[in-house]
């Protein structure tokens, strides 16, 4: 989110104002058009009347409040009725090449009834009923990248600015909060008439947009392990620039310490009704509190950054060294925003396998690699409890009990440490690997990403996704984690809502400043 | 008009679909989207390769004719070699896997055949009591 923004605010974005085609009764279409250096994108929204027993945030929904699409351009009248046909049916329809994502919204009812009424009467919302939400409607899927007839992502990979992926669904979040807050402010509008306001410059900034998040976004990260291994890289090499920082003026410690009390408060107000998360959001705090009380002994420290990393790894939990490197980052982004011009990569350059070598070169990569897989008995019931599939019905991908469910011998291929400890377990006479994959193709896809691990470090999840005690949560958090989302309310252990572009500025608004993400406005 | 994703997410669940492994399906999906590119129509290569070694056990011999044009061709970009001539079923497949594709302009498919769309459909897990109590997200 924040290098969208950036990107937009260093090469001066210009923002139209949106062609408003929504009726009183909240039905229509709006479009919002966005100018960079070389290209300008639309986001076309269709607002619909959604009776409230087809309201639902699954991804397997069927019908929503809003549905969006972004149009690589300006789009004719006749793009608008191609899309109005298309893009309220969602999976059903077809958007085309001239389109990049394809997302669809439903509203926070009762947050978005009460904000209606109360603007409509000329009163502003509470702060604390917007707080507690967060959005006003919350997005499930944004499709990009080739599905349902989108560009595919190659295709757009040239282009400076949507080079990172996910900047185009990015965009197109930004764009929906946009619409979102001229909606609202539409309907109480149409409700109130001329005693209706608008909503303030600073309720209307705490006001981000939810996301609902399935399983569905799981399997990426394994699908993906050269460009998982750009991110979690760009992010060692920030904290590893950081950390070697010597002589901190007062100045940047004080900063420092603004924002280490930020993600406190950000922690402090992370309202969780899961199991899961109530102690882990207690934990959080408990433990950047004690970072807070750590802090001031790290002025004598020569490398005080360095220091309080250490003393963290030691000392806290994970979510508190994860949110300690993240606040870390902060007040240097002179040393590490260019690390994310790294974090892509062009995949198909690394798909080929090279299959020159001998199968005893492949048994040393693995023995170096993946250590961490090899130690692990998979025929015991709870190393490989689980399985990952694709449903027929929704064909979204889905996990099942190994020992309860059908289907098991349709596992997709995401059992990464299981699968390596078979083909090391092979691996017991040297021959040319060409070979030993004609005689054994079943391993070919491990000897692929056993190989790409050799030149990406950090391109595998060490952990036995077949765990009976694996939370699919926290591949889904990772992810959303690099998206630049901040507070994480599971709703079971596979599905995840966050908020987004919460606290960002509003086009109006932006400036150079970005650190909004973890609430730097008073809200 | 088909994406390039789409296409590759067919091949590969299709040619899975067909009994070969997951790396396998790999390269066929590379291999047809490489096909499309040059303005050659992969999913009709490929057709042939899954119709040969459905029902078959793996891996396939590259010994006995006709061949399959998958794994002969992803042995020898394996082994670097060029491709072989003789009775090579979805030879264009294998000409994609040994990069020795002529020139071409990309024209890519406005539909999946249904043959596609029946292999892979093979992958797919139907719905169980079980797995809609517990939730997809």
């Amino acid at each position: 989110m924040r290098v969208l923004l950036r990107r937009i605010v260093s090469e001066n974005w210009r923002f139209d104002a949106p062609d408003w085609q929504v009726d009183n009764a909240g039905v229509g279409h709006a479009v919002y058009t966005v100018h960079g250096p070389n290209h300008t994108y639309s986001l076309v929204a269709f607002a619909h009347d959604l009776p409230a027993e087809l309201r639902s945030d699954r991804v397997i929904a069927e019908a929503w409040d809003a549905t969006f699409t972004l149009h690589d351009g300006i789009p004719t009248a006749a793009d608008i009725e191609r899309l109005r046909a298309n893009v309220p049916l969602q999976e059903a329809g077809r958007i085309s090449s001239k389109e990049l994502t394809l997302a669809r919204a439903n509203r926070s009812v009762r947050l978005w009834e009460y904000v209606v009424d109360c603007l409509s009467r000329g009163e502003q919302p509470e702060a604390e009923q917007l707080y507690a939400v967060g959005y006003l409607m919350r997005t499930t899927a944004v499709y990009g990248s080739g599905k349902f007839g989108a560009s595919d992502r190659c295709d757009i990979m040239d282009r400076n600015s949507l080079r990172n992926p996910f900047q185009v669904e990015m965009l197109t979040v930004y764009l929906i909060r946009n619409f979102v807050m001229d909606l609202v402010e539409h309907m109480a509008r149409m409700r109130g008439g001329d005693t209706a306001v608008v909503l303030e410059p600073e309720l209307r900034r705490c006001t981000g947009i939810g996301n609902s998040t399935g399983l569905g976004m799981a399997p990426f990260l394994v699908h993906h392990p050269a460009l998982l291994n750009t991110w979690v890289l760009a992010r060692e090499t920030a904290l590893a620039r950081v950390r070697a920082v010597t002589d901190v003026p007062d100045a940047v410690f004080d900063e420092m310490q603004g924002h280490l009390q930020l993600c406190l408060r950000n922690a402090e107000n992370w309202n969780s009704q899961h199991e899961i998360q109530k102690p882990k959001v207690a934990n959080l705090c408990a433990g950047m509190a004690d970072v807070l009380n750590k802090f001031n002994t790290l002025r004598t420290e020569a490398q005080p950054w360095d220091a309080l990393y250490r003393w963290v790894e030691q000392n806290a939990c994970e979510d508190v060294q994860e949110q300690v490197v993240s606040a870390l980052l902060e007040p240097y982004p002179e040393l590490v925003d260019d690390l994310s011009d790294c974090m892509f990569i062009d995949e198909a350059e690394h798909f080929k396998l090279n299959a020159s070598g001998t199968t005893n070169e492949l048994k040393a990569q693995i023995e170096t690699s993946y250590d961490w897989a090899l130690g692990t008995d998979y025929s015991a019931p709870r190393d490989q409890a689980r399985f990952w599939y694709v449903s027929e019905a929704k064909l979204e991908p889905r996990l099942g009990e190994r020992a309860e469910e059908e289907g098991c011998e349709l596992e997709q291929p995401l059992a990464i440490a299981r699968d390596v400890a078979a083909l090391h377990a092979t691996l017991n006479v040297d021959q040319p690997l060409a070979d030993f994959l004609l005689r054994n193709p079943e391993h070919r896809h491990i000897v692929r990403r056993v190989q790409l691990a050799q030149k990406f470090p950090y391109s595998e999840i060490h952990d036995n996704l077949l765990d009976a005690e694996m939370l699919p949560i926290d591949m889904l958090r990772c992810k959303l984690s690099f998206f630049g989302a901040t507070k994480f309310d599971p709703r079971s252990d596979r599905w995840v809502r966050i908020c987004m572009f919460k606290n960002a500025p509003f086009p109006h608004e932006l400036t150079s400043a970005d650190n909004w993400s973890y609430g730097a406005l008073p809200c | 008009m088909l994406t390039r994703s789409e296409i590759f997410s067919n091949a590969k669940k299709a040619t899975r679909g067909a009994g070969f492994s997951w790396g396998m399906a790999e390269e066929a999906a590379t291999a047809t989207v490489a096909l499309y590119c040059v303005g050659q129509n992969g999913f009709a290569a490929l057709i042939p390769i899954l119709k040969n070694a459905d029902g078959k056990p793996h891996p396939l011999s590259i010994e006995t004719t006709p061949v399959c044009g998958l794994t002969l061709g992803t042995y020898l970009a394996d082994c670097a070699k060029p491709v072989a001539q003789g009775d090579v079923i979805g030879e264009q497949i294998m000409h994609a896997l040994c990069g020795s594709l002529p020139e071409g302009t990309p024209n890519f498919p406005h539909s999946i055949p249904k043959q596609i769309q029946d292999f892979a459909f093979r992958t797919y897990v139907p719905d169980s009591a079980e797995s809609r109590r517990r939730g997809a997200g």
